[in-house]
């Protein structure tokens, strides 16, 4: 017994580290990263409200240029509507819509209050909370494409997992061909993602366009990602594609979270089936 | 004691605010995050019981997990820097209370150079948890390195002058 207390006495620094160490590790290796976010929540708050200040100027510095793009994208869609309406009147007659009047897809808006593109694993804060309708699960777009997933929720605020987070995977499909890969951020560049799981047979080119695949029921079909930058084979079965992406996640202010009416129907149905990585369960 | 525990968690304070307030936005092309809330182990003195240097370590490193969404990482660097700082002793010249610029700029500047490049190596190394791309992985850990002792440094010396 007195062996046991002249060790410990000697040894105690060594052996707290080791435990410290242990426990420190256990909880890095443990945790998901869906997990990590959310353990963030009752900062949150507080944090928001106070960046959301300091930010502030930085928006206001922006002010102009984020204008312009709103103009733009405006233009854009008012075109985008006559062209639709245009359309209607011909087809009309002829088509009933399949689920009355509700859309499949809202759009919230918000702003980037924190964004981080320096790490391995960032993560976007938003102005929108539970309040304004928004969930753990929903994706998050820019007018350029999308941007991540909401990963946790306070009143006002919540949390997107970035795309730039090499633990994040996304079911993303080549435009033209229709087929998907899955996409991951590789950790190095904030411009650049990597999309893998192409069959070689799909003819790529440099140039082309990569869209989410819908696949997951957390971002509309085809919401624009980015377009190959280069592609090379990958271990003789594959294609290992070099994306760049459309969004600047350095500048990025404006953006939507995208609500689904049909994702929760639709998990409670695919749940047996798929065990999908890239939809974030709420445990 | 009373007064010099409050100054210390002024400091703690301060360092966390800099830190998640503006140096989390800066970043050299995704090759250089520096980091200036190590520092708050830094300027420990080397008098506290070593247990007590451990724990600290471990709870400012926890705490900026909390709020960086990384659970466990900041915590595991902080607390390896933590135990190689129980193996330097004040430099030879000066008897020091706490580490700073006054026990000598070249002992110091070697100091927080040491072990911050150990914070940086566990901080950086875990986080990519790879070995593909090693020399961009070593090229980050210099750069934020570099980065960071100028920081801690600057810092340091505006502490001297009040």
């Amino acid at each position: 017994m007195s062996t046991l207390i002249r060790f410990l006495q000697r040894f105690h620094v060594l052996l707290l580290f080791l435990v410290l160490l242990g426990l420190s590790l256990w909880l890095y290796f443990s945790t998901s990263y869906y997990q990590k976010a959310q353990l963030g929540r009752w900062v949150l708050q507080l944090y928001g409200h106070v960046h959301g200040q300091f930010m502030s100027l930085g928006q206001y510095v922006r002010m102009r240029e984020s204008n312009v793009g709103l103009r733009h994208e405006n233009i854009a869609l008012k075109n985008e509507l006559e062209r639709l309406r245009n359309r209607m009147q011909w087809a009309a007659p002829t088509t009933t819509p399949m689920r009355g009047d509700s859309l499949a897809y809202t759009y919230i808006p918000a702003r980037v209050v924190n964004n981080t593109v320096n790490r391995q694993q960032n993560h976007i804060t938003l102005n929108v909370g539970q309040r304004d309708g928004v969930a753990p699960g929903m994706g998050v777009v820019s007018d350029d494409g999308a941007v991540g997933i909401i990963a946790a929720v306070s009143a006002h605020f919540s949390v997107a997992i970035s795309l730039l987070n090499t633990d994040m995977k996304l079911s993303a499909s080549h435009r033209r061909s229709r087929v998907f890969g899955s996409l991951r951020w590789p950790g190095f560049d904030y411009r650049r993602v990597r999309l893998s799981e192409i069959p070689m047979h799909v003819r790529l080119a440099v140039g082309d366009t990569v869209v989410t695949s819908g696949h997951s029921a957390i971002f509309p079909r085809d919401v624009p990602i980015g377009t190959i930058a280069g592609y090379e084979l990958d271990g003789g079965s594959a294609y290992r594609v070099d994306v760049v992406l459309f969004d600047d996640f350095r500048s990025l202010d404006y953006v939507y979270v995208v609500r689904s009416a049909e994702a929760p129907e639709r998990r409670a149905l695919e749940l047996p089936y798929f065990n999908e990585e890239n939809s974030p369960n709420d445990d | 004691m009373i007064r010099e525990v409050t100054r210390y968690v002024g400091l703690a304070v301060l360092l966390f605010a800099v830190q998640l307030l503006v140096l989390n936005n800066i970043n050299f092309n995704g090759y250089a995050s520096p980091y200036i809330y190590p520092m708050l182990l830094l300027v420990l003195p080397f008098g506290v019981r070593r247990w007590q240097q451990l724990l600290l370590g471990f709870a400012c490193g926890l705490l900026m997990d909390v709020f960086m969404h990384s659970l466990g990482l900041h915590a595991t660097a902080m607390l390896v820097m933590s135990f190689v700082r129980l193996f330097v002793g004040p430099s030879d010249s000066t008897r020091l209370e706490a580490p700073g610029l006054d026990g000598g700029l070249l002992w110091y500047a070697r100091y927080v150079l040491v072990l911050v490049l150990i914070h940086h190596t566990v901080l950086i190394l875990l986080a990519s948890f790879t070995l593909h791309h090693l020399w961009l992985t070593l090229l980050r850990i210099a750069l934020s390195t570099a980065c960071s002792v100028l920081f801690i440094l600057i810092a340091s010396a505006l502490r001297v002058r009040r």
